[in-house]
């Protein structure tokens, strides 16, 4: 990617957008990846560091059955992705978090393993979360095989021949991941534990090697199949096709709660987010380079557009607004940059008539050609959110009630007598641990309603504060009614955290869950973001980047 | 709750299938407060409670195991009956003894370090992640005594002292002051604490009252509108 040392950097903070702005549900629903996205910081980092990549273990039958071990071999330290593969029968395949059999299974191990440490993965990783892994894994995966591009593509390969292009396109992808486990869980190793070391510093790295990886395995996988079976006359994945396959992912609530429940860290991402587009709208220059590179990136979104797929209506209109928009920004660079002071500004001004797919869109073009004074801003994208813990119980009531009154000003308009304002409840169902949200008036449990309804408790926090002296301790009024201490927290954490809080009702009717999980997604660098429910999606990643096995470095 | 932990759809954490298990510290958190949830805390409280157990715990003390003999004690007590009096008066307001939760919870709030005697307290090494949250807003290191012996822990969080007669307490009454003469021992040379199977079931079992039953609707809601097998 372009970039420059000649363009100049003014003070940003008067082009940074407010929270009131960003941190809307229907926004961030409309949120595209950028060069700051995670895998996008991984990919950056094994060129720079010119790690390496290699295969030592691939033991595995005619039918694709069997184990395998992938390496990447980085400046200090080699990480591993042990994976297994298994033969699933049709009627127990299913991406949800009920599943207790995958077509493969994953651990990313912290150098290279052992037999015994084969062994020891063997006998767990394939029974996830029933089984145990330790310290030595820093994430547990798995995944299922797109049923039908994978039969087409062993079918193709087998005899001789190409994929067809159309069929890989629908699809764009052999397999995906079903669920990612980091951060400690099921016995693996704490975030605490490898926080400090400079290659998974940044949000999940060391998920997003394991799903490049992944990756990796299943066009190996899809090859071996297909040489069994084709014997000699067996193809191996033409290099442009095999490019255009990403690696799936199928999720549902369980990505939703997520930034809830690290307002921290959600800050951290979208305070860095919104600090590169504020850098780039006070540049007083957009030098050539800048200016082709745009062109370029825009270029990438078009084509990217016209392949991006869905048939949820929902994401069809989106996906209109999107394509539109993208044209009106071509139409527009025609004439851009003309004489005008700040021109970056100035195109993000025009831009702001359009959708809010086209906005969010138009940020990750204006990102783009600004790695030098972008990409820095990954190194404060992780959060210690141990540090935000402690409440501060020395603060008066009044003033806490004053920072509600400012932080929360969204949340204490909402009229929750309105039974459309708490129509639904978020629970976890016994079932795993599930996630999900309920009708108050059809589903019995909201009396184990989770603590996800921010607005809400920041109504009864402000209610109950009311009722104190205010010139009490928050001390006093927590030990009297514990019962807020949750939102007490929250409410110290927003002072310090503009960007910690999605402003909107997450218990109202018509609250799109999808949007949060669209949000944490493209964070992670997610494309062609395709939902099959209000509560459930698909989407691609690493579509159209290189492989590990690409990885050639000159010199 | 099951105890096969092969069967990983009837209960959400799954107790490994050894008698001693060793659980990431974010793992026992997550696990004690759900716990403390279902044991009757309020979730703000529950989250103490999840802190604490994780901060025994990763300093080679079972926190887990210690909340859960709390937990059992607390299950059928009012909050009102084991909260401090007073905000700058620790003592127990129905005269019985203090939650260390509540009690810790409330001295970290107002950065109070009494000068009294406090308690009774209920588990008291449960005391110990929160006089540490006291030892870094004094910048000092603190000494929590008790007629027997003492333990101190200092503002980076190492402890020292009489540690296992400590954690064999099941309640008694405290002081807390500072202390400049403490050892420290670093954390990172604790070796992790396994856990026992009943300890993790026990919590496992509290933490199901946080979850709903499962429906056939519910189950159906939650997912894809499209088959998988596509």
């Amino acid at each position: 990617m372009t970039t420059t040392s000649t363009d100049q950097c003014d003070d940003p903070g008067a082009f940074r957008r407010p929270p009131s702005d960003v941190m809307r549900l229907a926004r961030m629903g409309a949120a595209h990846p950028t060069r700051l996205s995670f895998l996008r910081m991984l990919l950056r980092r094994v060129v720079a560091e010119r790690w390496r990549f290699d295969r030592p273990v691939w033991q595995m039958d005619a039918k694709g059955v069997g184990r395998a071990v992938y390496r990447a071999i980085g400046p200090e330290r080699t990480y591993s992705l042990v994976a297994f593969a298994h033969d699933l029968p049709e009627e127990m395949r299913t991406d949800r978090v009920i599943a207790t059999a995958w077509d493969a299974t994953f651990a990313l191990f912290d150098g290279t393993p052992s037999e015994n440490d084969l062994d020891r993965l063997e006998a767990n990783v394939p029974r996830q979360e029933a089984g145990r892994v330790g310290p030595s894994e820093l994430s547990l995966s798995r995944a299922n095989r797109s049923v039908r591009l994978f039969a087409h593509v062993v079918d193709r390969l087998a005899s001789g021949r190409q994929p067809d292009r159309s069929e890989m396109a629908a699809v764009g992808y052999l397999m995906r991941t079903t669920a990612v486990y980091g951060s400690g869980k099921f016995g693996a190793a704490d975030r605490e534990r490898i926080a400090d070391r400079a290659e998974l510093s940044e949000p999940f790295q060391a998920e997003m090697l394991s799903v490049w990886l992944t990756r990796e395995f299943s066009t190996d996988l899809v090859e071996h199949i297909a040489a069994a079976k084709g014997g000699e006359k067996a193809a191996r994945l033409d290099a442009d096709i095999k490019r255009e396959l990403g690696v799936g992912n199928s999720t549902g609530l369980g990505m939703a709660p997520f930034l809830v429940r690290h307002p921290v860290l959600l800050n951290n991402w979208m305070a860095a987010r919104e600090e590169a587009l504020a850098r780039v709208r006070a540049l007083e220059f957009a030098s050539p380079q800048s200016v082709q590179s745009l062109h370029d990136a825009l270029e990438d979104a078009q084509s990217n557009a016209t392949d991006w797929h869905s048939e949820h209506p929902i994401q069809v209109a989106k996906l209109a607004d999107l394509r539109t928009d993208l044209g009106r920004i071509a139409a527009r660079l025609k004439t851009w940059p003309g004489e005008e002071p700040r021109p970056w500004d100035a195109l993000w001004r025009w831009g702001e008539e359009l959708s809010l797919e086209g906005q969010e869109a138009l940020l990750a073009l204006l990102l783009e050609p600004h790695g030098a004074i972008v990409d820095e801003l990954a190194d404060e994208m992780s959060a210690d959110e141990a540090d935000c813990f402690r409440i501060d119980g020395r603060m008066t009531v009044s003033t806490l009630r004053q920072a509600l009154e400012e932080g929360f000003d969204w949340a204490l308009a909402i009229n929750f007598d309105d039974p459309q304002q708490t129509a639904r409840f978020w629970y976890v169902s016994e079932e795993k641990l599930e996630p999900r949200l309920g009708s108050r008036a059809r589903e019995a449990g909201a009396e184990l309603e989770q603590p996800l309804c921010i607005a809400r408790l920041a109504q009864g926090l402000h209610r109950a504060l009311g009722g104190w002296d205010q010139n009490a301790l928050v001390a006093e009024f927590l030990l009297a009614e514990p019962e807020h201490r949750f939102m007490v927290r929250r409410a110290q954490v927003q002072q310090r955290y503009p960007y910690a809080e999605v402003r909107d009702n997450l218990i109202a009717e018509d609250m799109l869950p999808i949007d949060l999980m669209r949000c944490k997604l493209a964070f992670f660098g997610a494309s062609r973001f395709d939902p099959r429910s209000d509560k459930w999606v698909r989407i691609s990643l690493f579509q159209g980047e290189p492989y590990p096995s690409d990885m050639e470095y000159a010199g | 709750m099951t105890e096969d932990g092969s069967d990983p759809i009837q209960s959400g954490f799954t107790p490994p299938p050894t008698d001693l298990a060793l659980l990431s510290s974010n793992e026992a958190g997550a696990l004690c407060l759900k716990a403390a949830r279902g044991a009757g805390m309020s979730w703000g409280l529950a989250e103490e409670a999840g802190y604490a157990a994780a901060w025994l715990y990763t300093r080679g003390i079972n926190g887990p195991e210690l909340l859960l003999r709390h937990l059992n004690w607390i299950a059928d007590r009012a909050y009102g009956n084991v909260r401090p009096a007073g905000h700058e008066n620790p003592v127990p307001s129905d005269g019985t003894a203090l939650c260390p939760v509540a009690l810790g919870a409330s001295l970290s709030d107002g950065c109070t370090i009494p000068q009294g005697t406090i308690g009774p307290v209920q588990v008291p090494v449960l005391l110990l992640p929160f006089v540490h949250q006291l030892a870094v807003s004094a910048a000092s290191a603190l000494r929590l005594r008790w007629n027997g012996g003492h333990v101190s822990v200092s503002p980076e969080g190492y402890v020292s002292g009489d540690m296992d007669d400590l954690t064999a307490l099941d309640v008694t009454e405290l002081t807390l002051q500072t202390d400049d003469t403490s050892d420290v021992v670093p954390v990172s040379q604790i070796a992790p604490v396994p856990i026992r199977r009943s300890v993790l079931s026990d919590l496992n079992a509290y933490a199901m009252q946080t979850t709903v039953p499962a429906s056939s609707a519910s189950r159906e809601d939650a997912g894809s509108a499209a088959g998988d097998n596509d």
